[in-house]
């Protein structure tokens, strides 16, 4: 599959793309929140990888590579969301969520955890979704594994915080 | 909620076991405990797989195709490929004179290209693109000004940023992190081409960027800030 990319064979993207287009799609959404972005974000990473599929080590993982494109991505979209020059642009509190109930839970869950900070939600999709270790996702944001472990414990509290203050909090 | 127990059982500081026997007595972790795996559940279901539009190959394949069009044809295997079906354009010659003959005359043109081209480019004025040696020094005291007015800039601003609250202390670090990185990619690519007039542009713009991401950290007293002065 990689030698065939690395050929530019429109077969192997096509390879890529049935193995691995639902985890990333469903990274981008998490780091998103909006589909039609998640799938621009996923477009370009192929875009990406094309183009630099020949410094790829033969000896690397593979989705590590890829998922490290798809989050830089994402970060460059959320950057691009904010106008030149203006971190301070915060993201709002998790307290300051509404709190939903019953069945739209789940969603408003994903568009909590797409509303956490950059890194911290990066670090929290790719452990706590993905499944990737603290030091494959220290390798892909270029931080420390400290940091990642930081930001991953950091999420969780926020998270936890935002269910308790949903209707049926931690109970049903 | 005053029990910290809960902090001690998250951050390793006691055992799950003595956490489990804690919250048989404490309302307050106990509640805290259901809230985790109420979480841990949900997060499990985050992981349900994503589906995208059914369009959404299509546009990978285009974009891809749109992208192979544009990169030079010689860079992909799939470029030689598309070529091998077409005749040589030299085919007729290397039918029509013997190899002995035609090895040692393509030999003697080239040579004589290459020295054409050596003569051309030492007589030729530096191409656009290409600083010249007194450009080059002044882009370079620019860089070296930006620099020190960076490395002022923080140690001031960074106990400020570390002093932010998480969102904006995480926004301003990716942000310089980022910059950061840019810088680094340009002095690297400037390291085999140092008068490359473009990425010295991109190096510039990096570094002002920097300097003024760390004078919005300071704040309204920073002096840089203040002054207009520039760097």
């Amino acid at each position: 599959m990689i030698a065939m990319c690395r050929q530019g064979d429109p077969a192997g993207y096509r390879l890529v793309y049935d193995r691995y287009s639902g985890p990333l799609l469903r990274t981008a959404l998490r780091m998103l929140g909006r589909l039609e972005e998640a799938e621009d974000a996923v477009q370009e990473t192929f875009l990406k990888l094309f183009r630099g599929i020949k410094g790829f080590r033969s000896g690397a993982r593979f989705s590590t590579y890829l998922f490290q494109i798809l989050v830089n991505t994402c970060i460059d979209a959320i950057r691009r969301r904010k106008p030149a020059n203006t971190p301070a642009a915060y993201t709002p509190e998790v307290e300051s969520l509404t709190a939903p109930s019953g069945h739209e839970l789940r969603h408003s869950l994903a568009e909590a955890v797409a509303s956490l900070p950059g890194q911290m939600r990066a670090s929290f999709v790719l452990f706590a979704i993905e499944e990737f270790t603290q030091a494959e996702i220290a390798g892909m944001l270029g931080i420390s594994e400290g940091a990642v472990k930081t930001h991953v414990f950091r999420a969780r509290r926020k998270l936890r915080a935002w269910l308790a203050a949903c209707p049926d909090g931690g109970t049903s | 909620m005053k029990c910290r127990k809960f902090d001690a059982y998250e951050t390793g500081r006691i055992t799950a076991a003595e956490f489990e026997s804690h919250i048989r007595g404490c309302a307050d972790c106990a509640a805290l405990a259901a809230l985790e795996s109420r979480l841990d559940e949900e997060i499990r279901a985050l992981r349900e797989p994503a589906a995208g539009r059914p369009e959404l190959w299509g546009r990978i394949e285009t974009a891809l195709a749109a992208e192979k069009v544009e990169a030079p044809a010689s860079t992909t295997g799939a470029g030689r490929a598309r070529r091998e079906p077409h005749r040589r354009p030299l085919a007729s010659l290397f039918e029509r004179f013997p190899r002995q003959v035609l090895v040692p005359a393509g030999l003697t043109i080239l040579l004589a290209l290459a020295g054409a081209a050596v003569m051309f480019l030492r007589v030729q004025a530096r191409p656009a693109g290409i600083l010249a040696d007194r450009a080059l020094a002044r882009v370079e005291v620019k860089e070296r000004e930006y620099a020190e007015a960076i490395g002022a800039l923080e140690k001031l601003a960074g106990p400020k940023i570390e002093a932010m609250d998480l969102q904006m202390m995480s926004l301003y670090k990716d942000k310089l992190a980022a910059i950061d990185a840019q810088i680094e990619k340009c002095r690297e690519a400037l390291a085999s081409n140092p008068a490359n007039a473009h990425i010295r542009s991109y190096l510039l713009a990096a570094l002002r960027d920097k300097r003024q991401a760390l004078a919005d950290a300071l704040g309204p007293e920073d002096p840089a800030k203040t002054d207009g002065r520039n760097p």
